[in-house]
Order: structure tokens, then C-alpha cells, then sequence
């Protein structure tokens, strides 16, 4: 190898020290240096700068908590029964339920209690013309889900909750929730009300498949039965773009993929879940129980952030 | 060579010691400490998955790198390919090689490396951080060790230019 000038010995200074030169060219970087003062001193300013980004920058270590988080993902994973990633899942079954005339009348009735006759009465008056509107099938049905918002539902439900199913209640949803999500923060109360007769294993928010969701688990009788709400986003829609807010976001949705059933209502920023392995009737009434209350709750968390 | 005999255990012990610099590394891509937590633990769900393909006695560490950038840059294709050209525009207009500091913090460099443009500054903190060798890096990218090198070369660059800059600032002179 020939002699090298200053300025090649600077262009193999880095890769000198992060030795990923030859036996020959690292031979003759060292006899360049030895001979000349200023690449001398260059090379030693080049390996602090180096030592002091590798000591500065290996300083960040993931937290015990998310270290722990992330071993339980893992062994929760590994106790499933493998499934080939090229292996793609059946694709999820969808099946619509159209608002029913009875159930709107009846939530008319029965949405503010204490709300005085009169005005009642002149509710139903205004809302008669749209009334009319809303009944039509193709325009009370909510915006589509897409198949890939059932999947991680239902994987959400499959990796996560089965981790919880044998841990002691009484469980609060952690304050960190906020940070995701302002939302979030007070589900476990909400849900609370409708959820008598099921046991509250877990409050939390995970992820699946890069969608997060925050994540209630219950029982019932050895039953795993999980309420998830996630964000409304474009990749949530089965039209691949989140609706403008249309008001139109009554009754609920199910699928059924593989044994496992899911209902799921939407908000303008949000969409709550229920998924198990319980009949798609059963399901449903559980999904009337515990997400709707969470939708009118989020509806009146986002009508206080809206800008 | 495949591993027919999927060893939990096994993957674990090899395969989580590499949490910390992979979640460093998710965190450069993200800029979020959640959304990088969440890419890293899917990065690892996807690698169990896939283990039974993975050839023992390859690096190990390359492979689960691979995951992760493809997992991310799978969510982020638009992002990547809107970022690139022009990245490779600035960078090949610094023709002046600055000298390496002769003084330097902890915090210059950390905020010198977090300016630079991304696909820089993941390269550096890739080789100068986490250690990784050149083909490692171009192996988890999946892009020729050729362009790791030059990247790399260009990524030093700007950093010394950036650091130049501070000594600059501060009154240090620097060995010219």
C-alpha cells in the first residue's frame, strides 16, 4: 500500500477507528500518523469526539416499566400457538346492523331523564324532518370499519388480555393513560355502571400491530370479555380516510373473526370495542352495556377539546 | 439452515439484550418515547414470530434491526421516499471538511447528532453509537454497503460542521 497524504488519512480516519479498514490500509494509517503531528492530533480529536457520542448517547435505557411491558408482550406471545407471518388471517366477517327504529326512540326517551316534557316534545319536533333522514338504511348505518381495525381489535384482545384473566381487581386505569389520551383517563369509571356482573382484571394501554388502544379486561364466569377504544383514523375506515364529522354514528357494528365477536361503536375521535368469545347476540347486549356509556362519555370529553 | 425447534427461552436470552440500543435507535425514527417503546416491542413480537426462519450463527442483531426498519418504514413509506432526495441534495454541497473539536460536552454532540437530518443521523448514531459494522448497517437497512459509506462519510461531516459551529460560538479555537 502506498503512502497516504494528509488528506486521504482523513478520509479513513473514521473508518480507521471504527475498525473497519484492511490489515494493510489500518498499517498505513498508523505510519502516516506516526510521522505527522497535526493528522496525530486529529486522529485523537476524532476518537474523543467518538468516545464521548458513544458514552452520551448509550446513556438512554428503556425504563423498567417498559422493559417489563415489553417481556410480558413477549412471553404472551410465545404461549400462543404460532401462527406464520405469511400466514395472512381470515379476513374478518362484517356484519352491519342497521340503527333500529325502536332502540333510537327508545335512547330519545331515555337520554336526559330530568329534561322537562315541553322540550322534549320540541326536540322530537325538530328533529322530525331529520328524523326521516336518519332512518334511511344507507345513512343511519356508521362509516365502515375497515378489516384491519377487527384484526388488531381482535389480536389487541388475543395478546393482551389473556396475560390478565387471573389477576386480582380492583384495578384503576393508570394516570400515564393521559399522556396517550386525555380521553382515556376515566374509562374504568364510566364503564363501571354497565359492567355489573363482570370482574375488572386489568385497566392499561397497549398496542397491537401499531394501533393503541386503551384497554379495560373483564370476566365473567371464566369468560374474557375486553372494552377497547382506539383512535378514529384514516386506517381505522374501511373508505381509508376518517369522515368529515357527519353526526351519523349511530348503532353499533359487528364482526366475527375466527371464534371471536366484536361490536364496535364510533365517536368523531374515537371508536370503542367490545370483543369475545360470547355469542354475537350476547356481545352485542354486552357492547349496549359498557360501550355505549363510553361513547357518550367521549363524546362530551371531545365536544369540551374541540377547538 | 432454519431452526425447526423454537426455543422461547433461547430467544430471549439473545434476543432481549439488544432492547436498549434498539429502543435508542426506534426513538431517532419516532421522536416519541411511546411510539418508539410500541415499535420496538412489535419489532420483537415480529422477530418470535419469524425465529424459526432465522439462521442461527447469522447475526442475530442485524436480523432484529431488519425488523424494526421494516416494520417502521412499511407504516412510513410516503415519509421515506419525500425525505430522501432532498437529504442527499444538502449533504452534497458541503465540500469543507471541518477538524474535529479538540473540546467537547456530552450535550454538543447529543444536540449536534439530534440536528442533523434524520437518515444522517441514524446512520452515525448506528455506527458511532450502537457499534454497528458497516455491513451490519446495510444489511438492516437492506441498501449497498456502498451507500451506508458514503452516507456515513457525509454524516460525520455534518456533524463536525455542526460541532465547528458551536466551538465557533463558544470562543474555542479549533487546531487548523
Amino acid at each position: 500500500m502506498q503512502a497516504l497524504d494528509c488528506r486521504n488519512l482523513k478520509e479513513l480516519l473514521d473508518s480507521y477507528l471504527c475498525d473497519e479498514l484492511s490489515v494493510e490500509t489500518n498499517h498505513a494509517v498508523l505510519r502516516h500518523v506516526e510521522q505527522c503531528a497535526p493528522c496525530r492530533a486529529e486522529m485523537a480529536a476524532r476518537r474523543n469526539l467518538r468516545e464521548t457520542m458513544q458514552r452520551a448517547g448509550t446513556q438512554l435505557r428503556l425504563s423498567d416499566e417498559s422493559r417489563m411491558r415489553l417481556r410480558e408482550a413477549l412471553r404472551a406471545e410465545m404461549l400462543r400457538p404460532q401462527l406464520d407471518e405469511n400466514e395472512t388471517p381470515a379476513p374478518a366477517r362484517e356484519i352491519t346492523i342497521p340503527a333500529r327504529r325502536e332502540s333510537f326512540f327508545k335512547r330519545l326517551f331515555a337520554w336526559p331523564p330530568s329534561m322537562p316534557l315541553a322540550a322534549t316534545l320540541m326536540m322530537i319536533a325538530a328533529l322530525g324532518i331529520t328524523g326521516w333522514f336518519l332512518f334511511r338504511p344507507d345513512v343511519t348505518s356508521a362509516a365502515q370499519l375497515s378489516a384491519a381495525l377487527w384484526r388488531e381489535a381482535v389480536g389487541d384482545h388475543g395478546y393482551c388480555a389473556a396475560q390478565f384473566a387471573h389477576e386480582e381487581g380492583p384495578v384503576r386505569m393508570a394516570e400515564s393513560a393521559k399522556s396517550y389520551d386525555p380521553a382515556y383517563a376515566e374509562l374504568d369509571r364510566i364503564a363501571e355502571v354497565g359492567a355489573q356482573g363482570l370482574k375488572l382484571r386489568a385497566a392499561h394501554v397497549c398496542s397491537f400491530a401499531g394501533r393503541s388502544f386503551a384497554h379495560l379486561v373483564y370476566t365473567r364466569d371464566g369468560e374474557l370479555i375486553s372494552l377497547l377504544v382506539t383512535e378514529r383514523n384514516a386506517s381505522a375506515m374501511k373508505s381509508g380516510a376518517v369522515p368529515n364529522d357527519d353526526g351519523l354514528r349511530a348503532g353499533l357494528q359487528q364482526a366475527i373473526q375466527n371464534d371471536l365477536k366484536v361490536s364496535a361503536c364510533q365517536t368523531r375521535r374515537h371508536i370503542v370495542l367490545v370483543v369475545s368469545k360470547l355469542s354475537e347476540k350476547e356481545n352485542r347486549m354486552l357492547a349496549e352495556r359498557i360501550a355505549l356509556p363510553v361513547s357518550r362519555h367521549l363524546r362530551s370529553v371531545e365536544s369540551l377539546t374541540t377547538k | 439452515m432454519t431452526n425447526p425447534e423454537q426455543q422461547p427461552a433461547d430467544f430471549e436470552a439473545t434476543a432481549l439484550v439488544y432492547a436498549d440500543q434498539l429502543f435508542r435507535v426506534a426513538l431517532r425514527l419516532e421522536r416519541d418515547y411511546g411510539r418508539a417503546e410500541d415499535l420496538v416491542q412489535e419489532a420483537y413480537l415480529h422477530a418470535w414470530r419469524s425465529f424459526h426462519r432465522f439462521e442461527p450463527g447469522t447475526n442475530l442483531r442485524a436480523w432484529l434491526y431488519k425488523i424494526m426498519f421494516n416494520r417502521y418504514y412499511t407504516r412510513r413509506r410516503a415519509e421515506r421516499l419525500s425525505l430522501l432526495p432532498f437529504e442527499e441534495e444538502i449533504a452534497g454541497t458541503i465540500a469543507y471538511d471541518p477538524p474535529a473539536p479538540q473540546q467537547v460536552t456530552d450535550e454538543e454532540v447529543m444536540s449536534a447528532l439530534d440536528e442533523l437530518p434524520r437518515d444522517f443521523q441514524l446512520m452515525v448514531a448506528l455506527a458511532d453509537i450502537e457499534e454497528l459494522s458497516y455491513r451490519e448497517i446495510a444489511e438492516a437497512l437492506g441498501i449497498p454497503i456502498g451507500t451506508v459509506m458514503s452516507r456515513l462519510h457525509r454524516g460525520r461531516k455534518l456533524l463536525r460542521t455542526a460541532l465547528a459551529g458551536y466551538a465557533r460560538r463558544a470562543g474555542y479555537h479549533t487546531a487548523e
